[in-house]
């Protein structure tokens, strides 16, 4: 069982990645169901945070639960940013990308230097902090309140309108999220990241001075987080504390665990897949978040390396 | 100036005491091979050595300078590689970027550059390839180059470990029984390639349980037991040991 491929093979692969990439540009055009292309461009937005996410529980196995925290701070940075000193989403982003990665690594800091168990506490413990703060310096944040009347994106004279723009938006954001993701992989910090997750004994015996790789990952899948966040902010217009919540950053980490960690596209389908689905049973509104567990506890219980085990780079499990 | 020198090492687990005051040491050029019954203490001292544990008391020389208390990777760096005792290789990287791992200490790279797809980072990413492809042959892996760790043969995940301590470029390789599990005659083509590492200026570290490696290839053996040493000298000097032999009573090999 060698990485080899053959040409018939790749030749396959790229035909499929171009029908894939000229479906996902021409969704808005042939599906005009606002609500469809709504549930579209939450996925985009999840696919952005689990992907993020990926490098730090995927690539390197540490089970951070801040990811809603990060995502939180970028929503923020970005929302007073526009509010309260006029900056367009353009420039207002990548600051809270920043903004949100230099948390990222402030958490990365002492985080990385616990055993699993204690790195979930310590992750936990960051979200719950960053939530009170968003609800409670209210002078800053409107507390529970929330931030109405974020403006939404504009080019030129043309002000985002309906579902359909945003979606482009987040297409390019989530493709370039993966595309960077990817690249990483090919890269050697990639392949040290993968090595530590692998066995760290074994990389810090090889020279690899490893809490600075282990920060390195805290950092990224924060700007990843952020960049979502400040999306997010100028897509609903309005944000408020309750969003960015230690049940959401579970949720984010259920999908890189059920991709198959540090499989990217599995974070990819995973996020669709675990999006796409509490939306469809809104009819079941009630017990939504049951069958939503269910169907959680089922992968877990039959496939628990995560759908796209096959992934090179994905959790195998010890037989 | 001996290359390592151990001062009374003692490590106490608890109340477990795995080293009492064990003192040796390493010249340059030289094999040794550490030896003793299971649970004498061999790879505590390795660990102590490469830095996975803090002594509870004594020095580690190397080159006449400290190494207890340093971090490991930069242990590793000075030029100490080990191999360990269970293989311990990345599984789910080839055998290629298994070795590159270790070469991160001697290539300059860029991140950004990478991500960015920058040609000065590309030029980067074949001195890693290119380094790693001639480390892999010097133990016969480069036709194994492209497959995944996990996939080799035992006897070449053995070797695969080995290169990979070989990439850091060493001066003092620890090896901690790399003939496990190993068949006759690859224990022979293994004792040839150790020697072939001293030749090429490495000190080697031993730790070995196979007598017939042991002996074969050791300019220097040196005996634990229960935490101390009991014994030191040329293999033929330890063979005839009556302390040695009582340590030894029971097993078969000596």
């Amino acid at each position: 069982m060698s990485a080899t491929s053959t040409n018939a093979g790749n030749r396959t692969k790229i035909i499929l990645g171009l029908a894939l990439a000229a479906g996902l540009v021409l969704l808005p055009v042939v599906i005009r169901d606002e609500y469809i292309l709504r549930i579209c461009v939450r996925v985009g937005i999840y696919v952005l945070l689990a992907v993020g996410l990926n490098f730090v529980a995927g690539f390197t196995g540490m089970l951070s639960c801040a990811q809603a925290a990060f995502f939180g701070l970028g929503a923020y940075c970005s929302a007073l940013l526009s509010l309260n000193l006029g900056l367009s989403f353009w420039v207002a982003m990548p600051i809270s990308g920043l903004f949100a990665g230099i948390f990222g690594f402030l958490l990365g800091l002492p985080a990385i230097r616990l055993a699993h168990f204690y790195l979930v506490m310590v992750t936990i413990a960051f979200g719950e902090i960053v939530g009170l703060i968003f609800l409670n310096w209210e002078s800053l944040t409107k507390g529970p309140f929330g931030l109405p009347g974020i403006p939404p994106p504009q080019i030129g004279s043309y002000v985002y309108m309906g579902n359909t723009p945003y979606y482009y938006t987040i297409l390019v954001l989530a493709g370039l999220g993966v595309y960077v993701s990817w690249r990483i992989t090919q890269t050697q910090m990639g392949k040290l990241f993968i090595a530590l997750k692998d066995d760290q004994l074994a990389a810090e015996a090889s020279g690899v001075p490893i809490n600075r790789y282990k920060i390195t990952t805290f950092t990224l899948s924060a700007i990843y987080a952020g960049v979502a966040g400040s999306f997010f902010a100028h897509y609903m217009t309005f944000i408020s504390p309750s969003t960015f919540s230690t049940h959401e950053s579970i949720m984010i980490l259920a999908m890189v665990v059920l991709g198959g960690m540090g499989s990217i596209a599995g974070s990819v389908i995973s996020a669709a897949v675990l999006t796409i689905i509490p939306e469809a049973m809104r009819f079941i509104q009630d017990y939504r978040m049951m069958f939503f567990g269910g169907i959680i506890v089922v992968i877990m219980l039959f496939k628990p390396e995560g759908l796209m085990s096959k992934g090179r780079y994905a959790l195998k499990r010890e037989a | 100036m001996p290359l390592l020198e151990i001062h009374d090492l003692t490590m106490t687990f608890g109340g477990l005491k795995a080293l009492d005051r064990v003192s040796l040491s390493v010249e340059e050029g030289e094999i040794v091979s550490l030896i003793g019954p299971n649970g004498a203490g061999k790879t505590t001292v390795f660990n102590i050595v490469s830095g996975n544990y803090n002594p509870s008391a004594g020095r580690i020389m190397f080159r006449g300078r400290p190494l207890h208390g340093q971090a490991m990777w930069k242990i590793a760096r000075q030029g100490i590689g080990r191999t360990f005792q269970n293989i311990r290789l990345f599984n789910s990287l080839t055998a290629l970027e298994n070795v590159r791992i270790s070469l991160t200490a001697r290539l300059r790279y860029s991140v950004l550059g990478s991500v960015l797809l920058l040609p000065s980072s590309r030029a980067a990413e074949e001195r890693f390839n290119s380094r790693a492809l001639e480390v892999l042959s010097v133990v016969g892996l480069d036709h194994r180059a492209e497959t995944v760790a996990s996939s080799l043969t035992y006897g070449q995940q053995r070797r695969l470990e080995m290169a990979r301590a070989l990439a850091l470029e060493p001066s003092l390789l620890l090896l901690d029984e790399p003939s496990a599990g190993m068949p006759t005659h690859e224990t022979l083509e293994l004792m040839e390639t150790v020697k072939g590492f001293r030749d090429q200026g490495i000190t080697i570290f031993l730790v070995e349980h196979d007598m017939k490696m042991v002996m074969g290839i050791s300019d220097r053996v040196i005996v634990l037991d229960n935490g101390a040493k009991i014994a030191e000298g040329t293999p033929d000097e330890v063979r005839n040991n009556p302390e040695v032999i009582r340590a030894y009573l029971g097993e078969e090999d000596l």
